[in-house]
């Protein structure tokens, strides 16, 4: 390692690790004055990736307090720095992060809400699709949607909870969230998804979760619609009620469809 | 670029600025928050930036490339860069005379390097290599230090004078930065002001800074979240004295204010210009 | 066309082409109102929209916000958390 090498892994080491004091070798004056400026590098890094955090979980700021939040994010920078400068994507490991942090135990279902949030900013952040319009989707002979298999955007993301946390996370969209209907004992199943410039996230039925994420999976339409109904007949997978027809109109309206992929066609449609 | 006043575009004023006819002029943004691993990015972000990058004149300014960083640039950062300026076409490109990464570590700061024969070197070739790939020249920005490297051998004015030499870059020269820099090291701002080359500078950032005090310790911090400081303003009106009119932008990043306080510091900066545009043209 | 494999699921077949003509008919209104721009997010947000605000963004300046790094002290959740029925705030005295 080069002079100049050495001086940046000794900088890097300081900056983030356990001690405060400040390397004061690497730097001229008093002691005094380079433990003060020192204080302003190390607290830049902390507080701003603190502040990054805050800015895409903050539902999880208000549920905690921000306070408990800046810990919370002080705990999870010992375990992860950022490794990109888009510094965005930083909060990709906070959910699994808050499932393990023992001072949330009591809060078990704290990391889901982070995971949402975070689904929401990818989604916000995820790259341009174009879906097909009602004309092209008119356009396919109707016999061939039984077998057809649907490209959804990447920006959709469909999540399965144990507890109730699209609801958690809308009660916090509001001025004085109202927390006296919700039932910290039931699950729910969200979308999240992108349209014309904006982020939506709604709670769904189990069995349209289960539809779309087998949509995902690359299921044929008519495979994707028997699980949703699978769900509907057994009160362990969900229950509930799945309306075909409600659940395509619901894809077209939100643009969600990007291709339609039959195995005669192969190529797709919008190809 | 023209040489008049702009502001750094912030989420929360792209309706304002969509709607504005007042004395901002052009907008910047910092690369990052538009950067993308997607070959075609999308999302409100980009929506706004198409939308408002045909109304006004466009600064991409990166802020996490990590110029002065003794390891290779990361790749996938410069080929996002390289995608977003072919996307926006703007019409200047900066980035910091810092770091900011270490062996794979990101840490969101712009944090100091000495100022030597070896750093010089190394700086040039980032700059060479960024410059390359993206085909155009981009400007260094000198940075607010909170501390000075002991090894350092040579003045930062110098260390730029010889960059902007060596590799053909320009500088985004920001009074502020210079003006805390100063204070911080006990050196004299006006006589930096009055050193810089005009010609080398393609653009002029100026903000606010806090004063922090502990233990009777004194240090300036450049948080961007006031006002400029008349102190910054009498050195921006030397410079422009000096070389005459510049695109000066006004940088405000933390507690962000409505958009008529942005509007009026870009007005005060306008005036400058504008006087001096006019001195100009009388000298003609 | 494999008429036999037509028959085997014609009820379900039948009724995804159905539902997807239904599908449509019913949305194509939707979809174009869909499309009227941006302006929408500044405008009265549905449920469960709340985007159009700054997010994580990087910033090139310092913080004068001082952030204890240290673990001198340790904190309990003091947010919104506590008005959830059954969300405890018991510490586990850790």
């Amino acid at each position: 390692m080069s002079e100049m090498q050495s001086w940046h892994q000794d900088f890097a080491d300081a900056l983030v690790g356990g001690s405060r004091d400040a390397p004061s070798r690497l730097f001229g004056g008093t002691p005094e004055r380079v433990a003060a400026g020192w204080r302003v590098y190390r607290n830049n890094v902390a507080h701003s990736l603190a502040e990054v955090l805050r800015d895409s979980f903050p539902t999880v700021d208000t549920l905690v307090g921000s306070d408990f939040f800046r810990q919370a994010a002080h705990e999870f920078q010992k375990q992860a720095m950022p490794v990109s400068a888009m510094v965005w994507e930083y909060g990709h490991g906070f959910a699994d992060f808050l499932d393990h942090y023992s001072e949330v135990k009591s809060l078990p279902w704290l990391g889901d809400v982070a995971r949402l949030e975070f689904a929401r900013w990818q989604s916000y952040h995820g790259p341009a699709e174009d879906a097909l319009t009602p004309e092209h989707l008119q356009a396919i002979p109707p016999e061939r949607f039984s077998d057809a298999r649907f490209k959804l955007k990447t920006t959709l993301s469909v999540m399965s909870s144990d507890y109730p946390v699209v609801s958690i996370w809308m009660e916090h969209q509001e001025d004085s969230p109202d927390f006296s209907a919700i039932n910290l004992d039931v699950g729910e199943r969200g979308m999240t998804y992108r349209q014309a410039g904006s982020v939506y996230t709604r709670k769904i039925e189990p069995s349209l979760a289960r539809f779309l994420t087998a949509l995902q999976a690359g299921e044929v339409l008519t495979c994707a619609s028997q699980q949703a109904m699978e769900v509907c007949g057994d009160p362990d997978l969900g229950g509930g009620a799945f309306s075909l027809v409600g659940a395509l109109a619901l894809l077209v309206s939100s643009e969600l469809i990007t291709d339609v992929v039959t195995d005669a066609m192969e190529k797709g449609i919008g190809e | 670029m023209p040489a008049s006043a702009g502001i750094g575009a912030k989420s929360q004023h792209f309706e304002a600025l969509a709607c504005a006819s007042g004395p901002v002029k052009w907008i910047e943004v910092h690369a990052e928050n538009y950067m993308s691993r997607d070959v075609k990015p999308g999302g409100p972000h980009h929506s706004w930036l198409e939308r408002l990058r045909e109304q006004y004149p466009l600064s991409i300014h990166g802020v996490g490339l990590s110029l002065g960083s003794p390891e290779p640039l990361d790749p996938d950062h410069l080929d996002g860069l390289k995608r977003l300026v072919d996307i926006y076409q703007p019409a200047l490109v900066s980035e910091h005379l810092a770091w900011s990464r270490w062996q794979g570590k990101f840490f969101n700061d712009l944090l100091p390097i000495p100022y030597t024969a070896a750093s010089l070197e190394n700086f040039c070739d980032h700059v060479d290599q960024t410059q390359e790939v993206l085909g155009r020249q981009i400007l260094i920005e000198n940075p607010s230090a909170y501390l000075s490297p002991k090894d350092t051998e040579m003045s930062e004015l110098d260390f730029l004078s010889e960059l902007t030499r060596r590799t053909g870059c320009g500088l985004l020269f920001d009074v502020n930065n210079v003006y805390v820099s100063a204070k911080n090291s006990g050196t004299d701002a006006a006589a930096y002001i009055d050193a810089v080359p005009g010609a080398l500078i393609g653009e002029v950032h100026l903000a606010g800074f806090t004063r922090d005090v502990t233990d009777t310790i004194e240090i300036l911090i450049d948080t961007h979240g006031a006002l400029v400081h008349d102190d910054v303003w009498q050195l921006y009106n030397r410079l422009i004295e000096r070389v005459g009119a510049l695109p000066t932008l006004i940088e405000w990043d933390t507690d962000v204010p409505e958009f008529g306080v942005l509007e009026s510091e870009a007005g005060l900066a306008e005036r400058v210009l504008g006087f001096n545009r006019m001195l100009g043209s009388a000298h003609v | 066309m494999n008429t036999q494999k037509l028959a085997v699921k014609s009820v379900t077949a039948l009724s995804v082409a159905g539902a997807m003509a239904a599908a449509i008919a019913l949305t194509a209104p939707t979809a174009h109102a869909a499309k009227a721009g941006m302006e929408k997010c500044y405008g009265v947000a549905a449920a469960g929209q709340n985007d159009c605000k700054a997010g994580a963004g990087t910033t090139c300046a310092g913080t004068s916000t001082v952030d204890s790094q240290g673990n001198a002290w340790l904190l309990v959740p003091n947010g919104t958390c506590d008005k959830l029925t059954g969300g405890s705030l018991e510490s586990d005295g850790s």
